[in-house]
C-alpha cells in the first residue's frame, strides 16, 4: 500500500514538473529531474520494505572502523 | 545595499549564517565542550573566534579576485575542472547528508522535548512541506524572512539569558587555569565545526551583492559568534556545573526549565522549543539551497525551482534511512559531521587560497 502510495506521489509530481520544464525546454533538468526521481523511488522501496534495517550511519561508521 | 532583485545582500548571507549556526550550537557545543574542558569549556570559542578571522580575510582576499562567483566556480578555476569537480562532488553529499541531519536532528527534538510516542514523520513531513512551499519564492524570499526570523530568535535568546542568571552559580565556572588551555583548544572542535558554515554562504556567492564588506560583516559575525557561544556555554554551566552539561541530552532545555520569575513567569521551555523549529527551518532550507546550487552549477541548469518538489522526496527517505535513534546522531556529529565540517569549511578554502598563489590565480 505505502509503495504504491510513493510511485503515485512521484508519478505526480514527475508529471506536473516535466511538463512544466518540456514547456519550457528544459532537458538538462528534466533529465536531473528523472535521476532524482530515481534516487527518491529506489530510497523509499528500500525503506518502505526494510524499515527495521541498519541505518546508513551504523554502515557509515562500520567502512571507517568506528565504533557506533 | 541590493541592487539586483534576484541578489540578496551580504547582510543577508550573514544573517542566514547566524542563523544556520544558531541552534546547532545550543544542541552540540555545551555537551561536546565541557565532555573536553569541564569548567573550562566557555573558553572553547575563543580559539574559533580566532580562527574564524582567518577564514573571513581568506574569503575576502578570494573574492576580490572572484568578484560575482560562486564557490563552485573559484574552485574549478584554481584547482581546474576536474580537481575542482571531484571536491565539489563531496560538497554535494555533505550538503544531503546534512540535510536529511537537520531534518532528524528537527523531528527527534520535538520529540524527546514535547510529543514523545508521536510518530516521527508527522514532524517531518510537514515541515517538508512547509520548506518545499517556501523554496518555491526564491532566495531574495527565504533570506528577507530570515531577516525577521534572526532578530525574534535572538531577542528570546537573551531575554531567556536575563531570566537565567538568578539560578547562576559563577562559582561553577573556574578553577580554569593555564592547564585548562589545551583542553579548551580541544573542545573547540564543536564551536569551529559550525562556524565553518561561513564557506558555505559562498556556494550561493554569485547571487550575493557587496562582497567587498565581507571583512567588515565577517569581524562583526566573529564578535556574534563568540558572544552567543559563550552566553550558551555560561548560561549551562552556572546552572547546573559542567557535570550534568555533560550527561544531559538537551542541557539548554533543562536549564531553560529551570527559570522561574517571582514563581509567576514559568514553563518557558516552550518559547525555546517555537525558536529552534523556526532556525531548523531555515537550517533545512539553507542545505537544500545549497545542495541543488551545486547541482545547478554541475549540469549548468538555467532554474533549480523544478527539481525542488523531486528533492525534498529524496532528503526524507535519506532522512529515514539515515538514524534509527538519537544515540546514532549524536555520534554522526561528533565523530564524523564536525571534522568534515572543517575540512570542507576552513581546510579546503584555505588550500584554494595556496594553490591560487601559486598559481597566480588570486
Amino acid at each position: 500500500m505505502m509503495v504504491i502510495l510513493l510511485v503515485a506521489i512521484v508519478a505526480a509530481i514527475s508529471v506536473f514538473e516535466i511538463m512544466r520544464m518540456a514547456k519550457n525546454r528544459q532537458i538538462k533538468e528534466i533529465i536531473v529531474f528523472i535521476v532524482i526521481a530515481v534516487f527518491a523511488l529506489a530510497m523509499g522501496i528500500y525503506y518502505i520494505t526494510a524499515p527495521h534495517d541498519r541505518s546508513l550511519i551504523y554502515y557509515a561508521f562500520k567502512f571507517l572502523g568506528l565504533d557506533l | 545595499m541590493l541592487s539586483d532583485d534576484k541578489k540578496i545582500s551580504m547582510r543577508q548571507a550573514a544573517f542566514l549564517f547566524m542563523t544556520v549556526t544558531f541552534t546547532p550550537a545550543i544542541r552540540l557545543i555545551p555537551g561536546y565542550a565541557t565532555q573536553k574542558a569541564r569548567q573550562a569549556a566557555w573558553l572553547s570559542p575563543i580559539f574559533t573566534a580566532v580562527l574564524m578571522v582567518l577564514l573571513v580575510q581568506v574569503w575576502q582576499v578570494l573574492y576580490r579576485k572572484y568578484k560575482d562567483k560562486s564557490l563552485m566556480d573559484i574552485y574549478r578555476d584554481i584547482a581546474g575542472p576536474a580537481a575542482g569537480t571531484v571536491i565539489l562532488v563531496f560538497y554535494l553529499l555533505w550538503y544531503m547528508v546534512l540535510a536529511a541531519l537537520y531534518i532528524r536532528y528537527f523531528a527527534m527534538r520535538l520529540l524527546g522535548a514535547i510529543y514523545p510516542n508521536t510518530d516521527i514523520s508527522i514532524f517531518i513531513i510537514s515541515m517538508l512541506v512547509v520548506v518545499a512551499y517556501t523554496l518555491g519564492f526564491g532566495m531574495v524570499t527565504f533570506a528577507r524572512f530570515n531577516e525577521v526570523v534572526l532578530p525574534f530568535m535572538m531577542f528570546v535568546f537573551f531575554l531567556l539569558f536575563i531570566m537565567m542568571i538568578p539560578n547562576f552559580r559563577t562559582d561553577f565556572l573556574t578553577p580554569v587555569t593555564a592547564r585548562s588551555i589545551l583542553p579548551a583548544f580541544e573542545a573547540s572542535m564543536a564551536p569551529t565545526g559550525l562556524v565553518a558554515y561561513f564557506s558555505f554562504i559562498f556556494i550561493f556567492g554569485d547571487r550575493i551583492n557587496n562582497k567587498e564588506s565581507i571583512s567588515k560583516i565577517g569581524l562583526k559575525l566573529v564578535v556574534f559568534q563568540l558572544v552567543t557561544q559563550v552566553m550558551i556555554i555560561v548560561s549551562i554551566i552556572c546552572t547546573f556545573s559542567f557535570r550534568i552539561a555533560q550527561r544531559t541530552q538537551l542541557p539548554y532545555l533543562t536549564a531553560v526549565k529551570q527559570i522561574s520569575v517571582f514563581n509567576i513567569f514559568e514553563k518557558v521551555e516552550s518559547i525555546v522549543i517555537s525558536i529552534w523549529v523556526l532556525s531548523d527551518f531555515v537550517i533545512i532550507c539553507f542545505f537544500i539551497i545549497c545542495a541543488l546550487s551545486v547541482l545547478k552549477s554541475f549540469f549548468k541548469l538555467s532554474d533549480i525551482k523544478p527539481l525542488i518538489n523531486i528533492y525534498v522526496v529524496f532528503i526524507y527517505f535519506l532522512a529515514m534511512l539515515l538514524a534509527k535513534n538519537a544515540f546514532e546522531l549524536e555520534r554522526l556529529s561528533e565523530e564524523i559531521t564536525l571534522p568534515v565540517n572543517i575540512a570542507l569549511g576552513f581546510v579546503i578554502p584555505v588550500l584554494m587560497l595556496f594553490i591560487g598563489k601559486i598559481r597566480k590565480k588570486v
